[in-house]
């Protein structure tokens, strides 16, 4: 079969090739892409029950789709930024943050897209839930574009799954977002899919003035997982918060770009990641923090945690800060390391195991961002899928999450 | 290209002889890799042939390796291309270059040519004019052969060997440098690196038998004068089992040259439980590229410390790298750097974990105004092997005003999940209610800006010798004042 | 001569006035008690004697020693002899105490600092104020306490000795031992004949010192100036009879 590399997931500037950081691999078949093209979409959305007044339309054109008042309107990303002689950021009408390659793969399958639109100053209070599940063998991408017009607020739910434990396939989602003058979003996607899925999703969000944009994200399958964040705060005063939890598994990889751009005066993003790489796995995590000239008094904040549960693990990170605005704060930290001796021990003379202790560890890590999810359903389902990887271990340390 | 062109060097990378470089120490690991397509990069205009190198070699009174080893190198030279990935070098003029380190060739500048800036640093610094000259590039001698003769001697009763790498080439030690010789930096590391191989010029020899310690710091500054130093210049340390050593490059004036690329390399080799400080601060003139290589490898138990402040340059590649390959080795980098109008430095560290037990720890400091940029750049790679190994890495940026530009892009590549590592990272500027507290005390607003400045940089000041650390001092006003 | 004149100072930040027109005269060597409260003004009417640039004056003048000083600088004001006391005062990370004082005296005599003489200063100081001498080889403020922040803060005022000092005492909730040292401090520096405006809610302070003139400041004006009795007056009955009017 067909096979071509898609590089995805940019790092906004280069730096030294051997770290293997400055981008990634994302195989596709030419198979894949005509399986998708031909399938009917969406192809493996449960119907879901959409609130009054909340306006949806499927079926439209990607062409049509990038026609739209407010998504064209938008001051695309556009400049050849020079740090140095070097391009950083590939040329995108639409920032996101898998990249070009990743649109032109999307192009290509010619898939159509979803308009989400919340009306101004409609407030939503039930969150809007779209439930995927994915069958064995399924390949297929999904496209939402969600414009929250001035004052709306929003929460909406992408939930992917299967009906299978250990099957294979494609799953792929781009999510655009424009959020008008304090237009309030909260986007959750969780992804519980089988070990053998190809993950990807690549968001790209526009927050104009006093914009809030909550997006939360949480990994728990998937063999191979590519994840790219891109937000534009253009609007003064808009405030971003993102939250991921992921767990990778034995001979699996995640892969992810999260990229936020202060352009606005007073503009804040936080960004937490949660992560628990189990022996065998594989991670690459490209933070940055991206200060624009203009984004007076702006606040950046980031922070790693990875839990690293075995002696065979890849575990690559590069938080990038940079900085053409003096009037700034911005800041990042990382830990990375196994579960402190001590706190097992402490654990230990309270009568807790030290498997149980690991455990009630990966939990911990993991329930930063469960918690975050305003749906019990999808936080029990979050919590079963750990179950089942703590279920899985069967004495071989090779799989199991608890290795030592 | 690049692995291609790694199977097919000829050049005898030490792996299989004097057992000194560990197996597992791949070649060209560290900084400049480059394994991107011919056609990405930019060709910087060649121009220098084996007949140029085999002039400087004679000139030298080289041994047969050596002529062997530098037309070597002028072949890797020839098939690599520039780095992609840091601050452009579009700018540098090779044939000026190539002209400048043939032998006997008079580029020596006048007083006249020197530019102002430099002149006035001069007196602010308050350099003897004899110096003065010398620094200016002008070559009128600088008598410091007394200085340096005088601790040389004193350190030779201790058994120390200090001195420059041309007479340790030709006399008893030359099988010392042989087994060392760019072992550590090998020539296919990057265009740069084979370049200094090619024509490498000048440069200190320092060699500290088993468990001396040698009391006071030896200085590079006292070598300057050597003709062609600090263009091409090849500095290398041993450090013996249990011995102790503190080695200071460069000063704090700033040194012009017509020909405006330094690219030096510098091989520390930090044997059982041996301690070497390697200090240094930079401040070529402003139209300088600074491509410097640093490279040391610790034995079991032995402690690599850098300190490093950056002040010149018009461009700047620098990340000194600590190979941590015995068991409890540890090393600390501590940099400042200083980016004014019209720079460009891109400086930091690597270090690269593979003994069990060992530490590192880095900490760094940027400055940029009046449109200069800096970039902190880094690695910290833990080795599956080095089980138990701890890292840390902290770097703050400061920004004076909006024209200038600091990045921080330090990566972090963890293979085993016994380790510790933490990293922090800031970005801020002065703040206002800070000036203005130091101004309610009587200090003018550009005093207290510089006082705020100094103390941000004061991680590395303390480490430096007391009159070293003045100077920086001194720099970093002098920096402060000009626009 | 009075030592400090302001007349009719109007100034606030960009959205307004704070100060609608104080008027206030300090004589060498006398105490004066700003009260009022909270938003009143008092801590902004500190910060425009000082020459806090995130405060514009709009209208009117601050006449110290004879000079106008309105359009001064902070540091050219301190320099003759103004002194402000920092309720938070910030942390420079770095820069030692001692270096900085240096430093700010170097700058205030216009002469290289002596040395021994210095040293000495800083000795009888801390003995006076019973402070460790460690503390000056501390980086400034930086991870001090809150009282450990306030005595550095009145070992300052004693090394650079300016004529008058303005105290901010707002919000401090300090310790006993805090207390003492900078009561103690302060009566040194009055004796000595430095004049005093403090910024205060709490009278402890103030018991070692003779006060000259109380001045009650609401919504940006001086309302009522009185002596020393007004202190215990207010403290009594609060400033309801002040808001009113």
């Amino acid at each position: 079969m067909d096979v071509k590399n898609i590089k995805v997931n940019n790092l906004p500037v280069l730096s030294w090739h051997r770290d293997a950081l400055n981008d990634a691999d994302l195989p596709v078949s030419q198979g894949t892409v005509d399986a998708i093209k031909n399938a009917s979409h969406p192809a493996y959305l449960v119907k879901p029950e959409y609130p009054e007044g909340l306006k949806v339309t499927e079926g439209v054109s990607q062409d049509d789709a990038a026609k739209l008042p407010w998504i064209k309107d938008i001051k695309a990303e556009k400049e050849n930024y020079v740090a140095g002689k070097y391009p950083i950021y590939t040329k995108q009408d639409f920032l996101t943050g898998m990249g070009r390659e990743a649109d032109e793969l999307i192009k290509e399958t010619a898939v159509p897209v979803r308009l989400i639109e919340a009306p101004a100053g409609k407030k939503f209070e039930k969150p809007v839930y779209l439930h995927y599940t994915y069958p064995n063998g399924s390949e297929d991408v999904d496209i939402t574009f969600i414009h929250m017009e001035k004052g709306s607020d929003l929460t909406l739910i992408q939930y992917l799954d299967s009906d299978s434990i250990n099957g294979s396939g494609f799953a792929g989602t781009q999510t655009k977002v424009v959020l008008e003058d304090d237009a309030v979003l909260h986007l959750i996607k969780v992804q519980c899919l089988p070990l053998d899925f190809v993950y990807f999703n690549d968001m790209g969000s526009f927050m104009k003035e006093r914009a809030h944009f909550q997006y939360t994200e949480l990994v728990l399958g998937g063999k191979n997982n590519y994840l790219g964040c891109a937000v534009d705060q253009t609007g003064r005063e808009s405030d971003f918060k993102a939250d991921l939890g992921f767990i990778v598994s034995n001979g699996n990889l995640l892969d992810l770009n999260y990229n936020d751009i202060f352009r606005g005066s007073k503009s804040k993003g936080v960004m937490r990641f949660n992560g628990v790489m189990i022996e065998g796995s594989k991670k690459a995590s490209r933070e940055t923090l991206d200060f624009r000239k203009g984004c007076i008094d702006a606040d950046g904040d980031e922070e790693e945690n990875i839990l690293m549960l075995g002696p065979n693990i890849e575990n690559r990170t590069i938080p990038l800060i940079l900085g053409e605005e003096e009037k700034v704060n911005g800041r990042h930290a990382a830990t990375a390391g196994k579960l402190s001796e001590d706190m097992l021990f402490y654990m230990e003379t309270r009568g807790i195991d030290e498997r149980q202790a690991r455990e009630m560890m990966i939990r911990s890590n993991i329930s930063k961002v469960t918690r975050l999810i305003p749906n019990e359903e999808i936080a029990m389902a979050a919590d079963a899928r750990i179950d089942r990887i703590f279920a899985a271990c069967d004495g071989d340390c090779r799989n199991c999450p608890t290795a030592h | 290209m690049d692995s291609e062109m790694r199977k097919d060097t000829p050049i005898d990378t030490g792996e299989n002889d004097s057992g000194i470089l560990l197996q597992d120490v791949e070649r060209g690991l560290y900084d400049f890799k480059d394994e991107e397509r011919e056609e990405d990069f930019f060709k910087v205009d060649e121009g220098l042939t084996p007949d140029i190198v085999r002039e400087i070699s004679e000139a030298k009174h080289d041994p047969a390796w050596m002529l062997d080893f530098r037309l070597k190198s002028l072949e890797i030279y020839e098939k690599l291309s520039v780095p992609d990935w840091g601050p452009p070098i579009d700018g540098l003029d090779m044939a000026k270059i190539v002209t400048y380190v043939r032998p006997r060739t008079d580029m020596k500048a006048s007083w006249e040519d020197v530019p102002e800036d430099i002149k006035n640093a001069f007196d602010k610094l308050g350099i003897p004019q004899a110096e003065r000259e010398s620094l200016g590039g002008v070559g009128a001698q600088y008598d410091s052969e007394l200085v340096y003769h005088n601790v040389r001697e004193d350190v030779a009763k201790q058994g120390v060997i200090y001195t420059d790498m041309e007479s340790a080439l030709t006399g008893e030690y030359e099988e010392m440098v042989k087994d060392h010789f760019m072992k550590l930096v090998p020539p296919t590391d990057h265009k740069f690196a084979a370049l200094h191989g090619a024509v490498w010029s000048g440069g200190s020899f320092v060699y500290v038998p088993k468990n001396v310690k040698v009391d006071i710091p030896l200085q590079s500054y006292f070598r300057l004068n050597a003709p062609g130093a600090g263009q091409f210049e090849h500095t290398l340390i041993i450090v013996e089992e249990g011995a102790d050593v503190h080695f200071i490059e460069g000063c704090s004036a700033p040194k012009y040259n017509v020909a405006n690329l330094h690219a030096g390399c510098v091989e520390l080799f930090v044997g059982k439980n041996a301690h070497l400080r390697y200090s240094t601060i930079e401040n070529w003139s402003k139209n300088m590229y600074n491509l410097n290589t640093k490279r040391a490898i610790c034995e079991e138990g032995g402690t690599i410390e850098w300190i490093s402040g950056s002040f010149g340059s018009h461009e700047s590649y620098l990340y000194p790298t600590s190979i941590l390959k015995g068991d409890s080795s540890h090393a600390e980098f501590t940099g400042v750097t200083f980016a004014g109008k019209g720079q460009n430095l891109d400086t930091g560290a690597r270090m690269v974990h593979i003994g069990r037990n060992t530490s590192s720890f880095i900490d760094t400091k940027s400055i940029c105004k009046s449109g200069g940029i800096s970039t902190y750049r880094s690695c910290v790679e833990v080795r599956k092997s080095a089980v138990g190994s701890k890292a840390s890495v902290n770097c703050g940026s400061l920004m004076l005003d909006s024209e200038s530009r600091s990045d921080t892009v330090p990566a972090m590549v963890i293979l085993t999940d016994k380790a510790d590592v933490g990293h922090e990272a800031k970005i801020g500027k002065i703040s206002d209610e800070a000036v203005f507290y130091l101004m309610s005390r009587g200090v003018s607003e550009a005093d207290a800006r510089a006082m705020i400045v100094s103390g941000f940089a004061n991680p590395v000041s303390k480490e430096l010798p007391l009159e070293y650390a003045a100077e920086m001092n001194n720099l970093i006003k002098l920096e402060m004042e000009q626009g | 001569m009075a030592l400090l004149e302001i007349k009719g100072l109007k100034a606030g930040i960009e959205e307004g006035d704070i100060l609608h027109g104080v008027d206030l005269e300090v004589n060498p060597g006398e105490t004066h008690v700003l009260m009022g409260p909270n938003g009143a003004g008092k801590s902004t009417l500190g910060n425009v004697i000082m020459g806090n640039p995130a405060y514009k004056v709009t209208d009117g003048s601050i006449i110290f020693d004879g000079e106008d000083i309105t359009k001064l600088t902070a540091s050219d004001r301190a320099k003759k002899g103004l002194f402000m006391s920092f309720q938070n005062p910030l942390e420079v990370p770095g820069l030692s105490l001692e270096s900085f004082l240096r430093n700010a005296l170097r700058e205030k005599t216009g002469k290289p600092v002596r040395i021994f003489q210095y040293k000495k200063q800083i000795e009888e100081t801390c003995k006076l104020l019973d402070m460790d001498e460690s503390y000056v080889e501390r980086d400034m403020n930086v991870g001090f306490s809150g009282g450990e922040k306030k005595k550095a803060e009145i070992f300052q005022l004693l090394m650079l000795s300016p004529k008058l000092a303005i105290l901010d005492e707002t919000d401090s909730g300090l310790d006993v031992d805090a207390v003492r040292t900078v009561s103690k401090g302060v009566e040194i520096f009055s004796k000595n004949g430095g004049a005093l405006i403090i910024i205060t809610h709490s009278t402890r302070i103030l018991e070692a010192l003779r006060v000259d003139k109380t001045h009650v400041i609401v919504k940006g004006s001086i309302v009522a100036s009185g002596g020393a009795e007004m202190v215990d007056e207010i403290n009594n009955n609060g400033f309801e009879s002040y808001v009113g009017a």
